[in-house]
């Protein structure tokens, strides 16, 4: 049986761009050594000592939206423009690398605006990727099989906090719990049935629960029949650099926003 | 005709008494090669080797540092039984080199090992220290993990030659004088953030202030963002100010009381 890398050997043209989606560091050097193109690798961290890399901190398992991301990461880095070719080599069924397919890249339908969020903001990629995380497993899992919203505001924490007031006793004051700690995520699981907002400074110190947002709603525009929580959600960021990530209640998707926009929907279900 | 036949049965008894300790010499090595092999997997050697330069090399000669490990060690029993065979057969070896041989084999054995293990220790060194300094984008900073990979090579060099008895006292002297001028310079040149370490040791413990607080160090005013073990970080209308957290503890901090 031929093995993927000759067929896409014989498959890939000469000005086309090879993006790898997170292989493994032997797929990367194998596919390096053998195809002399320019290749661009995606992943979490860039253990493969790569040139072109895209750092994506989410691996979706939607292989859709997983080349949508990278791609929209390669754009942004300047590694390829709009009106390329790409022939990008994924994980499909397997752990390691085994369906490729040729994409023609078209700017105008890669601004989900996950990069936006990610690299633009001031606070560490890593935390908004683990507040990210959470609220993704949240919405999949919800509490107790019921479906939960919650409101995580990152970054800014200071004008945050004076941005808004206690809605009761707040359980992380003296505490030194960072997300991303296995124990944290269940215990905030478990605080998420509560009303209020959780916030999160620049480097994922929990500051504060049940915190009412007491941000003003003028000039913000979100889409029409969204509730209260993400209009608070929205509102906070217009004035902090804070950035807010909600999960809707009722739709359980997930939504991102940034300066008073939204910049990012997800849908928990295609992580 | 009868010493003949006398001679054939002692012989023949002597043989398959060595066939049979050859065969159960490989079963027992081949037994122990899977167990091994499988123990080590089971442990995350695999994982852990991954990346580094010995795991390279060994792929590029189509095996992997799990499987030479085991084949080391049914190699050593394949010969340990090979040597007793020996024996057995009396062929002009004199006990005096089996018994240097039955010595030296089980050192010569885990120093191989260790010296393995340093390597791979070595290359795990290199990687980890160079992915936390990835963000530096300085040509001379790839030195750092160059050194933590050889300090951690010299230290299993060291211990493998002390497993063979040779003598080491100038090689120690020089690993003890290389670590007392680690220690000498690190602790001229990083006594401010030990300072501030111990300050925010105190500040992270007690908490005279939390995030969102309104405070004022020196001339420094502004609300507070963020406090770690180093640093306060404190943005003001139009600025942001990084205190160092002994400056906390030696000009005091004063925080602003709402009394509404």
């Amino acid at each position: 049986m031929r093995g993927i890398l000759e067929m896409v050997e014989g498959f890939i043209s000469k000005d086309q761009v090879l993006v790898l989606l997170y292989p493994s560091v032997a797929e990367y050097e194998k596919y390096v050594e053998s195809i002399d193109r320019r290749v661009v690798v995606v992943g979490r961290e860039n253990v493969w000592g790569a040139e072109s890399f895209v750092e994506l901190p989410l691996e979706f398992e939607d292989v859709k939206e997983k080349i949508r991301f990278s791609l929209e990461g390669a754009i942004r880095n300047g590694m390829i423009s709009d009106g390329d070719e790409v022939v990008c080599i994924s994980k499909l069924f397997s752990n390691e690398l085994d369906s490729f397919m040729r994409i023609r890249v078209e700017e105008s339908q890669l601004n989900s605006g996950i990069y936006a969020l990610f690299l633009s903001s001031k606070s560490d990629a890593g935390v908004i990727r683990d507040v990210l995380e959470l609220v993704i497993e949240l919405g999949k899992k919800g509490q107790n099989g019921e479906p939960v919203g919650a409101l995580f505001t990152v970054g800014d924490a200071g004008k945050v906090m004076n941005k808004s007031c206690p809605l009761s006793y707040n359980p992380f004051e003296k505490s030194h719990v960072h997300v991303g700690d296995s124990i944290v995520n269940v215990m905030l699981k478990e605080f998420s049935r509560l009303d209020g907002a959780f916030v999160i400074s620049d480097e994922g110190k929990i500051v504060a629960a049940y915190r009412y947002l007491e941000a003003s709603s003028e000039g913000i525009n979100i889409p029409k029949g969204l509730g209260t929580r993400h209009m608070a959600g929205a509102a906070i960021t217009k004035g902090t650099s804070a950035v807010s990530i909600v999960l809707s209640e009722s739709d359980g998707l997930i939504r991102c926003f940034k300066s008073g926009e939204l910049v990012l929907e997800v849908d928990p279900e295609a992580y | 005709m009868e010493i003949g036949e006398q001679v054939l049965a002692l012989l023949s008894e002597e043989i398959v008494l060595i066939s049979f300790l050859l065969i159960m010499g490989a079963v027992v090595a081949q037994v122990i090669a899977r167990g091994s092999k499988k123990i080590l997997e089971k442990i995350g050697i695999p994982k852990a080797v991954e990346g580094t330069s010995l795991e390279r090399a060994m792929g590029k000669m189509g095996t992997s540092t799990v499987v030479m490990i085991s084949k080391i060690s049914m190699w050593l029993i394949i010969g340990g039984t090979i040597l007793v065979a020996l024996t057995l057969l009396d062929v002009n070896y004199s006990q005096q080199v089996v018994d240097v041989t039955a010595d030296i084999f089980p050192s010569v054995f885990t120093s191989l090992i260790i010296f393995l293990a340093g390597i791979v220790l070595g290359d795990k060194a290199e990687i980890v220290v160079s992915r936390s300094l990835r963000g530096i984008k300085l040509p001379e900073v790839g030195i750092i993990p160059k050194i933590a990979k050889y300090s951690v090579i010299y230290i299993s060099v060291l211990i493998v030659l002390g497993q063979l008895d040779v003598a080491t006292n100038a090689l120690v002297v020089l690993l003890g004088v290389y670590a007392l001028s680690i220690v000498a310079f690190s602790s001229v040149a990083f006594s401010d953030m030990l300072k501030s370490t111990a300050a925010g040791l105190y500040l992270v413990l007690t908490q005279p202030y939390v995030i969102g607080d309104e405070i004022r160090v020196g001339n420094v005013k502004g609300i507070v963002q963020e406090i770690t073990m180093l640093v306060t970080r404190v943005e003001s209308e139009n600025e942001e100010c990084m205190i160092p957290n002994d400056r906390v503890f030696r000009e005091g901090v004063a925080r602003k009381i709402n009394r509404e």
